[in-house]
């Protein structure tokens, strides 16, 4: 019996493996464009290259309600259905959010797995600091901890105060959907 | 009989192969139904003004012929216009119009307009530093001079003025890094929203002006709508934004605002 569910269980994995390889990305790709074209924000001049579990995407500039917003040297998508992953490398904001926090940011990583359904985890890394945000897709409850760097702290004093600092002197910032 | 191979592990294979088989069958389906290109921006890539603003009382009071004498060349050696000068230009493309002279008598200058006809050149469109006359179909392309004094000689009239019109106001260079460096102080003295018109943008409406700020005194008033600046249109948040990354570039800037149904155009000098 435990042969049989083990037997069920390697060929689940190497069929889902199969489909995940032979899923159309850069067509997903496009779907996801489409529909993010509804709330206005649009990519424009990436190149996309497809891989086997996933799409590597360069030369990002990301636009919102037609002004240009970010650029994005590099994008990866990694689809594993049960571990998804997309991180983008060298994200510079636009000059016009300057005055509240440093334009340029190293790495963002947004991630979702199945072993954890209901949230969804984003790290970022950059002259501002570190960030780590959750994501409670169920609640639409969104906690984010900030490790400012000292440029954060003393350039963009504006932006810090409206984090909150909790018990163990972290800042944290909370917001419902 | 003997057994050629394993019939367990090509049993196995057979499974996978029929699992390939179905995944990529799948795949083909969901490809077949999704979108097969994306979505791109197509912007302009940079924002340009696209006239040069010329006083024109000061420009007949005080004007030297060396100031903006015009710099020609022509696209073809059939025909020379050496002796015509162009002194300013207002608008863009088939729009708009000239103020020309002759080099022999420089200080009597005369406003053509596109499609009109000066010394037997017809104008037929304006662009950013020059100007192109036709004759006998033959184009000739006459330019503003040509050096780093071009800009500052018709500003340094404009700055003679001594009584400025209602219309032109003063922004110094001071007052927009203050802005800049400290944008949401934009938001508490101007509220701004873009007006739309079946769904797309023909202005920005101005909703609100605190009083007493510098944004007060700038000839703005609540309910304007701002529809170009430097003659471009703004329909899009890009373009509005555009305009305020380049403002550093900029020594005047023309707002042309729709107010009680009239438009009016309010000129900003950068100091």
């Amino acid at each position: 019996m435990v042969k049989k569910i083990l037997k069920f269980l390697a060929f689940s994995l190497f069929f889902v493996l199969a489909l995940v390889a032979f899923t159309p990305k850069e067509s997903f790709y496009f779907l996801l464009e489409k529909n993010l074209k509804k709330f206005d924000v649009v990519v424009s001049n990436e190149i996309l290259e497809s891989n086997f579990f996933g799409l590597e995407i360069e030369n990002l500039e990301i636009s919102t309600k037609g002004v240009e917003s970010a650029t994005v040297e590099q994008a990866n998508i990694t689809l594993l259905l049960f571990y998804n992953s997309l991180k983008f490398t060298d994200v510079k904001l636009s000059s016009l959010v300057d005055a509240y926090v440093p334009s340029h940011i190293q790495t963002i990583e947004v991630t979702y797995t199945l072993f954890n359904p209901l949230v969804l985890y984003v790290n970022a890394e950059g002259k501002f600091g570190k960030a780590e945000v959750a994501f409670n897709i169920l609640d639409r409850v969104l906690n984010a901890h900030l490790y400012p760097s000292k440029i954060m702290l003393s350039k963009y004093k504006k932006t810090m105060k409206m984090m909150k600092k909790d018990e163990n002197g972290e800042y944290v910032y909370a917001k419902t959907f | 009989m003997q057994k050629l191979s394993n019939t367990k592990l090509i049993a196995v294979i057979s499974k996978l192969l029929v699992l390939l088989l179905i995944a990529k069958i799948i795949a083909l389906v969901v490809w077949w139904y999704l979108p097969s290109e994306g979505v791109a921006l197509h912007a302009k890539k940079s924002y340009q003004a696209k006239y040069q603003r010329v006083q024109f009382s000061n420009m007949l009071l005080h004007s030297k012929a060396a100031d903006v004498a015009g710099l020609e060349k022509t696209k073809t050696k059939a025909y020379s216009i050496n002796n015509l000068l162009l002194k300013g230009l207002y608008g863009s493309k088939f729009n708009g119009f000239v103020i020309v002279a002759k080099k022999s008598s420089p200080k009597k200058t005369e406003i053509t307009a596109v499609g009109e006809s000066y010394e037997g050149y017809k104008l037929k469109q304006i662009d950013l530093n020059n100007v192109t006359f036709t004759k006998a179909s033959k184009e000739y392309i006459l330019s503003l001079k040509e050096s780093k004094n071009k800009m500052s000689d018709v500003f340094t009239k404009v700055k003679r003025t001594t009584s400025a019109s209602e219309d032109e106001k003063q922004v110094t260079r001071e007052d927009i890094k203050r802005y800049s460096n400290n944008p949401s102080q934009i938001w508490k003295d101007i509220a701004i929203a873009p007006l739309k018109k079946a769904g797309k943008i023909v202005g920005f409406k101005v909703n609100r002006i605190k009083k007493n700020s510098k944004m007060a005194t700038l000839g703005l008033k609540k309910g304007d709508v701002i529809t170009k600046a430097n003659n471009v249109k703004l329909s899009s948040f890009n373009d509005a934004l555009k305009l305020y990354k380049n403002i550093d570039k900029i020594d005047t800037i023309a707002l042309t605002i729709q107010r009680d149904n009239q438009e009016k155009e309010i000129i900003y000098e950068i100091r």
